[in-house]
């Protein structure tokens, strides 16, 4: 029969003819098609469950940037009506102080002691309360008051002492200033400038004068104003960078609940693998031998992460990155005899030799094929026979996905200043933007074409997760270091024999820049 | 279209297998068929298409002695004095190595290209050539047994 005809006759025996499937696959068919026209399959699944991450992600980070921004509305409101009272105390303190004054000029005249000490002790009381009210507010504000406090104790005793004396007032009256200091107000009481002022009103008004000039600036005619650079605040972090020292802002910058917003350019070197997870029973022999035949490859990559702090403990963050996985891989394909074809076409006087075949890897099949005229096997053509030996082809491959990566992660933070570090993780949506395979084969191997491995595409997800510490060069800017793991949660490919995962794990380094107040 | 889904495959049940996936993806897919073209002609492309990816995701280890055997057995001529009818033919076909099976199903059947098949299956032109030689001469074989066996 001709090879026409052959085709002929199949064609022609075969139209027409058909065949009814069972039932059950009619079934199948009505089961997978819902009435709603959507087909549950993987990729909706996937979908779903991205969606639902996203949403909850997005719900808590607002959820804590509500706490965050109710909290910081509470805290204002309560520092105004501190700094409110505290301005009315001081007031009032500088009444009683100047009545004080007029009680020693009385004294001096020799009335009685008592009634200046009684208005001390209620101005002492005054002060105290709103000490401690504004003890709520802020650290570095509650060390300032400490030293107000100390300097409360003074005062009253000094003017008690003053009272008795009737002279020098000046220790005793530095609490005015010190209260008004420590919110700003460099207004000068009009009484002040009064030509009627006493000694100890002149010193104030000398000390407030430098206080306007700078608080943190000693001179030698405020012999009574306090350095507000606490101890505390000295680190050798701030020893190297000054401008961290002494100013209210800085010191208290990391204990404060904030809502900034965080840049992270980064490098990283990526190495991906995969691991065996689901193998056919009988088929153990393929998957030890793709693990002994492949290898990941150390690879870079690099990214761009935007971050948002949710309150001084979390952070939001999602990015994107170009990441890289490449196998190298080492098989020997072997051709028995009787897989060779061998055509001798005598109208050319020419051989021809085709054989084929097929290699597995992590990424699938790549089939390869041969089509010479050249004697694979070396050898003359008269020697050929059955029990020729197999020829063996040494083909190394290179077989590389790039892929865009869109990170979604949660971090703990943790402020041990100029240090922070972070623990977390999230999603990452993984998709696959191009593929590429090479080969190499043995100088002495025969002409062989290999084609390009299955198609890998599509967008995959996987978990991630990983710590990070960061070094602060800067109020804005700081050095931050992130190794971390991903894993592939469905496979790039899988077969009837086996099905792998792929995972990584990298390491990102680079800069982190503080976008925000 | 089950027909054409059991010349693909080596049995009854991966042709089950194969037109349930195809008629999936007519559903799924049905937004993309222009109406210019007949609505047969395209659900036939569908299932052939779908064909070929059920087979790719298998395993092509070398198809195993025992697959081959079971489709042969399926032949169920008796007559020699008449031809042999569709359902012989299907089986005969099923009994072919895949790679074989699916070139001959492609061009001779449904009329491809060795271009078309080779882009279709990832393999060189002449590859497919050869493969098509290959198949056509195990037909031949089969047939010429059967027919020998009968007499």
């Amino acid at each position: 029969m001709e090879e026409n005809n052959l085709d002929k006759y199949f064609q022609e025996q075969l139209a027409g003819h058909s065949e009814e499937p069972p039932p059950a696959v009619w079934e199948g068919i009505a089961s997978q098609t819902p009435a709603g026209g959507l087909v549950w399959n993987k990729r909706y699944l996937l979908l779903l469950l991205l969606f639902i991450s996203i949403g909850g992600a997005a719900f808590l980070g607002y959820r804590l940037y509500e706490m965050d921004s109710r909290v910081a509305e509470l805290e204002e409101k309560i520092k105004t009506e501190n700094r409110e009272s505290v301005s009315e105390t001081a007031e009032r303190s500088t009444e009683i102080a100047d009545q004080n004054s007029l009680g020693i000029s009385e004294t001096k005249e020799g009335d009685t002691v008592i009634s200046s000490a009684d208005e001390n002790q209620e101005s002492d009381r005054i002060l105290s309360e709103s000490l401690q009210r504004e003890d709520f507010v802020e650290t570095s504000s509650s060390a300032t008051i400490d030293n107000l406090a100390s300097t409360i104790e003074s005062p009253s005793a000094a003017i008690n002492s003053d009272s008795k004396k009737g002279k020098d007032a000046k220790v005793g009256l530095a609490l005015t200033p010190n209260l008004k200091s420590e919110f700003g107000k460099t207004e000068t009481s009009p009484k002040a400038n009064s030509s009627e002022l006493s000694e100890k009103h002149e010193a104030r008004s000398n000390y407030q004068g430098n206080f306007t000039a700078g608080p943190s600036v000693p001179t030698e005619n405020s012999s009574l104003v306090f350095n507000p650079i606490l101890l505390s605040s000295i680190t050798p972090y701030s020893m190297v960078n000054p401008e961290f020292m002494g100013t209210e802002r800085e010191v208290d910058y990391f204990n404060e609940p904030r809502n900034d917003w965080f840049l992270f350019v980064y490098g990283m070197a990526n190495y991906t693998h995969r691991r065996i997870v689901v193998q056919a029973e009988g088929s153990e022999a393929i998957p030890n031998q793709l693990d002994q035949a492949e290898n990941g490859l150390i690879t870079p990559g690099a990214g761009l992460q935007l971050s948002r702090e949710l309150g001084k403990s979390f952070r939001l963050s999602v990015g994107v990155e170009y990441n890289q996985w490449i196998q190298e891989g080492n098989y020997t394909a072997t051709v028995l005899f009787g897989d060779v074809e061998f055509l001798i076409n005598t109208a050319t006087a020419s051989n021809e030799f085709n054989f084929e075949g097929n290699i597995e890897s992590s990424f699938g099949n790549n089939f390869y094929n041969s089509s010479s005229s050249d004697n694979p096997f070396n050898t003359g053509f008269e020697l050929l026979s059955p029990e020729t030996e197999p020829l063996e082809i040494n083909i190394r491959t290179r077989q590389q996905i790039n892929y865009l990566s869109i990170p979604i992660s949660l971090e703990y933070v943790y402020n041990a200043y100029p240090f922070t570090f972070t623990a977390g993780g999230g999603l990452s949506i993984n998709h696959i933007i191009g593929s590429s395979f090479e080969y190499e084969l043995d100088d002495d191997a025969p002409d062989l074409a290999i084609s390009p491995m299955d198609k890998v595409d599509g967008t995959y997800l996987a978990f991630q997760a990983g710590v990070a510490v960061e070094y602060g060069i800067s109020e804005r800017m700081s050095l931050r270091l992130n190794p971390s793991y991903r894993g592939w949660m469905n496979p790039v490919f899988e077969n009837e024999q086996f099905k792998t995962l792929p995972f990584g794990v990298a390491i990102r380094a680079g800069v982190v820049y503080r976008i925000g107040k | 279209m089950f027909a054409l889904c059991l010349r693909y495959s080596s049995s009854r049940e991966e042709a089950e297998d194969i037109l349930q996936e195809g008629f999936l993806k007519v559903y799924r897919d049905l937004n993309q068929y222009k109406p210019d073209a007949p609505l047969g002609a395209w659900i036939r492309k569908v299932m052939v298409n779908t064909a070929l990816e059920h087979i790719r995701k298998k395993s092509r280890r070398p198809q195993s002695h025992g697959q081959e055997v079971m489709a042969w057995d399926s032949v169920t001529h008796t007559n020699p004095s008449t031809e042999m009818n569709a359902k012989d033919l299907t089986a005969v076909i099923q009994s072919l190595p895949e790679d074989f099976r699916l070139v001959f199903n492609l061009v001779a059947l449904e009329g491809y290209a060795h271009r078309e098949v080779a882009e279709k299956l990832q393999i060189s032109e002449s590859n497919s050539k050869v493969r098509l030689t290959r198949a056509r001469a195990m037909l031949k074989e089969k047939i010429a047994l059967i027919f020998e066996i009968d007499r």
